[in-house]
């Protein structure tokens, strides 16, 4: 529809006022033009309120493809809206809405509900973006939930309007459905992960493909009353990693995958005659072959899930498994796995490591949580210190007593993001030939040392590693430390423990490991640990996150890293201090600080959505480090956790100050239950 | 279906119930701009109002009127709104501009920042022209005084405002101020005050109509009492 861009309204409103109308009905279009305040001698172009609307729009695409006068009629349809911060502006399962929001100040976010309930944050948008195209283009959006991040003012413009914007103006059309395609599911990535120029062409391959297009095998299906033999046996002869279970009207209604025969059957000793309803997993994750393989993919990230079932029109017809998706994506980290074992030796392993480097950013453009990728990595590190020690011993002989190869710090939480120091320990069992043993798990560290160098760990700093005779003892001297550590604690020479109580077994006999750590349990369990627990708290709450960070710039004075922030000692660093301290005061043996997280039995009444607030807050701050440190390898600087406020977008500081006031929560909490403690400690 | 069609009868009361929700009430968020603040002598310059659906202000539905006061303006009024004699003199004849504004009003529920002030002029404009503003009224000061009393400490908003002129007020609420007394611009800010108010209002049970006149209600007929 051509329209007249300088009439005033009246004139392009209902044609409905011809003579063939009642007179009733015309006095209702009189009404009803006058309700709306449009008088022909009165051009809303001459309101200031209008021009302030227009003044906006001018800037925000594709609304700027519109002259004034065009938008200035556009402003006559425009209303302003008001969310308080937390308002679910549109909620998912609910009609799509005929409106088009312009954010105008403030923020809001687009979250997907996963299947087991978690909230996925895919996208933001922030002034003078827009968000409910998809629902306005008929789109599938009931799956998106639009909330606003804080107090928000949006201008929403109904369908209707942009139904003849795009029909009339070929590049709002163009800007529309380029955006629909790329901005819709792609934001949130553009936004926190290809800013640091990471979009290749394999991301295109997944924003664009169908899943049909990449559909690698059909899907295997069995009716419900098929045994876990015949499953087994249909498995066996494929080359299926999984086999659908269909009810009689041929929808799937669970999933059998090869875990399930090794984790249920086999580990359960389940007999072979039950029927497979027994031992599948339900709901089905299933994408229609017509969406994008982006969807497929949310799909697993968001459930955990490798097995998607894609159907045509509803019914089943074929299976996408993550490894397809990662052959797709070019390298998959299993592959990386193997590729670490195959090689020969130190040099090659050095190489390898080199070139595993790629790993990470490959991860974060496939769209995996920051927490998955630094599990992926510490996953890669560990293999390559196995390696290491498989070396050592074929150098060295068989080592003369069992030993354990222990990580500590950031690789014992799994934590670890871009390469960092060497944190490495080794106990090994008491008796035997001491001298000896001591001889051989020298000759070993300093191996192991080098060899981590040559791979690309650096040195520790703090010199806890391995090649220090301080932490490569036997057993008993091991407990010892503990002991002292616990039941003589002061605030002096306690800061070992931090590292100490995060420490996780990679390499040789585990049983080691387990007799310290069911020690280590029973002390803290008794009373005396008491103040062991409070010098911990005492510590962990030493470094207050900068909350004044936006206001006061609370940043580093001098030196190299003068007028930035760090990212590890103000903001990871608060929460998995204070995190350490609640799990070891629950008993937990967990190290990473999620999983400590998640095994917390509860929490104080005082602060109950503390917990969700924290997860989000650690995935949101490991995220802005390892992004900060992708753009410092691009820029060939060196790694460090510092980060320069001024690079940072509006929305990361926002979601900063929020993960920073989690910390700050934490700390409260913490401060709270181990008060009198800790001013007992201080007092010393 | 056909609800629309029918014409609306003039509702000016019981048009909405005590119990509808503030969030299905359709305001017009007013504002005038006068000769003087004398109630007696005043006349009216100009008005400017804009239409709310809910909380959505609805930038299409809006109302300004210059009006040919048929006096001189006084020099120290100018200065405020800066509508000079020769600019009001091309204006419509009052009673014209208070037709048109009642029929955008309709029955919505009138909004304003110290409306009795405005409400005492439009009515005393109205008297002999067969037209009367009857609508049910709010007065955002009102309201704000309210929300302070009412508001949980949590809230970091400071605790007592020394002034409640609107400029002070939009601040207060997090708005960016523009140049004021145009009876347009200053009836959009009102809605601005106002839609945020409302929110917090809800937020501390402020549910309905009811709810909203017992707290911020303007009287309905200041007029008459002045007559009587």
């Amino acid at each position: 529809m051509k329209v007249l861009s300088s009439a005033p309204l009246s004139c392009v409103r209902p044609t409905l006022t011809s003579a063939a109308l009642t007179p009733n009905i015309r006095l209702a279009c009189r009404e009803f033009a006058l309700r709306l305040g449009v008088e022909s001698s009165h051009s809303l172009s001459q309101s200031v309120v209008t021009e302030t609307v227009v003044a906006f729009l001018k800037n925000v695409p594709p609304f700027q493809f519109l002259s004034t006068s065009e938008l200035a009629r556009l402003a006559g349809h425009v209303a302003l809206e008001f969310f308080p911060k937390d308002t679910v502006i549109l909620s998912a399962g609910h009609s799509a809405q005929d409106t088009l929001y312009v954010v105008h100040k403030g923020g809001v976010k687009l979250t997907l509900r996963s299947q087991v309930g978690k909230q996925l944050v895919l996208d933001m948008r922030s002034e003078g973006e827009i968000f409910g195209l998809l629902s306005l283009m008929g789109r599938d959006l009931t799956r998106l939930d639009v909330t606003a991040i804080e107090d928000t003012l949006c201008y929403s413009i109904p369908g209707k309007e942009m139904q003849r914007l795009i029909s009339s103006h070929a590049e709002v059309a163009n800007y529309l459905l380029r955006t629909s395609v790329t901005r819709y599911m792609d934001r949130s990535l553009q936004e926190l992960r290809t800013q640091t120029g990471l979009m290749g062409d394999t991301e295109r391959l997944l924003y664009s493909l169908a899943v049909k297009d990449v559909l690698a095998a059909p899907a295997l299906l069995c009716a419900e009353d098929t045994t876990i033999r015949e499953a087994a046996q249909m498995l066996a002869s494929s080359k299926a990693t999984c086999v659908f279970v269909v009810d009689a009207s041929g929808t799937a209604v669970g999933i059998v995958t090869d875990r399930d025969f090794a984790e249920k059957v086999a580990a359960q000793a389940l007999p072979l005659e039950l029927k497979v309803t027994e031992i599948m997993s339900r709901p089905v994750a299933a994408v229609e072959g017509s969406e994008r393989v982006f969807h497929a993919l949310l799909a697993m990230v968001s459930g955990n899930i490798h097995h998607v079932l894609v159907t045509q029109q509803g019914v089943p017809a074929g299976v996408l498994t993550a490894h397809d998706l990662m052959v797709l994506q070019g390298k998959s980290p299993l592959n990386v796995v193997r590729f670490v074992e195959a090689q020969p030796n130190v040099q090659d392993l050095a190489s390898a490591q080199n070139r595993i480097s790629g790993l990470l950013p490959l991860l974060l453009r496939e769209g995996a949580k920051a927490s998955h990728v630094t599990r992926v990595v510490a996953e890669v590190n560990d293999r390559v210190t196995a390696k290491i020690l498989q070396f050592a011993e074929a150098k060295l002989g068989p080592a003369p007593v069992p030993y354990c190869w222990l990580v500590l710090g950031s690789e014992g939480r799994r934590e670890q993001t871009f390469k960092t120091d060497q944190d490495n320990a080794l106990i090994y069992s008491d008796g035997g030939d001491e001298p000896a043993a001591r001889e051989y798990f020298t000759q070993l560290a300093m191996f192991a040392q080098e060899a981590l160098v040559a791979c690309g760990y650096p040195l520790c700093p703090g010199n806890y590693m391995a090649s220090n005779l301080r932490w490569r003892q036997p057993l008993r001297v091991w407990l010892s430390y503990f002991h002292d550590r616990i039941t003589e604690a002061d605030l002096h020479g306690t800061e070992d423990a931090l590292i100490m109580f995060d420490m996780r077994p990679v390499a040789g006999d585990f049983s080691l490991f387990e007799k310290l750590a069911a020690q280590r349990r029973e002390w803290l369990k008794q009373k005396d640990a008491g103040t062991f627990k409070s010098v911990l708290a005492c510590i962990s709450v030493a470094h207050k996150p900068p909350l004044g960070f936006f206001r006061n710039f609370v940043l580093e004075r001098s030196g190299e890293h003068k007028n930035q922030l760090d990212l590890k000692l103000f903001g990871t660093g608060p929460i998995v201090n204070a995190v350490r301290v609640f799990a070891l005061d629950a008993g937990s043996e967990h190290t990473n600080t999620l999983d400590r997280l998640a095994a917390l039995p509860g929490w104080p009444d005082r602060d109950p959505a503390l917990l969700q607030d924290l997860e989000d807050a650690f995935e949101f701050l490991t995220l802005l480090r390892i992004e900060c440190q992708l753009r410092q390898v691009r820029e060939g600087q060196p790694l460090s956790n510092y980060v320069a406020p001024e690079i940072l977008t509006n929305l990361q500081r926002s979601l900063l100050r929020e993960a920073f006031r989690a910390s700050v929560r934490a700390q409260a909490v913490l401060e709270e239950a181990f008060r009198t403690a800790i001013w007992a400690q201080m007092g010393r | 279906m056909f609800r629309w069609l029918k014409p609306e009868l003039p509702q000016a009361e019981g048009a909405f119930s005590k119990s509808t929700p503030l969030d299905a009430l359709r305001y017009v968020v007013l504002d005038t701009e006068m000769t003087s603040l004398d109630r007696r002598s005043n006349r009216l310059l100009s008005i400017g109002a804009i239409a709310m659906d809910g909380s959505r202000i609805k930038v299409g539905e809006q109302f300004y009127r210059v009006v040919n006061p048929g006096v001189p303006v006084p020099a120290e009024s100018v200065v405020i709104h800066r509508l000079r004699s020769q600019d009001v003199e091309g204006g419509e004849p009052c009673a014209k501009a208070l037709q048109d504004l009642c029929r955008f009003i309709q029955d919505a529920v009138l909004v304003g920042h110290f409306v009795s002030l405005d409400l005492k002029l439009l009515r005393k404009e109205m008297d002999g022209t067969g037209h009367e503003l009857n609508n049910l009224a709010v007065d955002t000061a009102r309201v704000h005084q309210w929300i302070l009393r009412h508001q949980r400490y949590s809230d970091d908003l400071p605790m007592q405002l020394e002034k409640l002129d609107l400029t002070a007020l939009a601040t207060h609420y997090g708005l960016e101020v523009h140049d004021a007394h145009h009876a347009l611009d200053d009836a959009f800010l009102t809605a601005r005050v106002w839609q945020v108010m409302m929110h917090k209002a809800q937020a501390q049970g402020i549910r309905n109509l009811g709810d909203l006149l017992r707290i911020a209600g303007a009287p309905r007929f200041p007029g008459r009492w002045f007559h009587s």
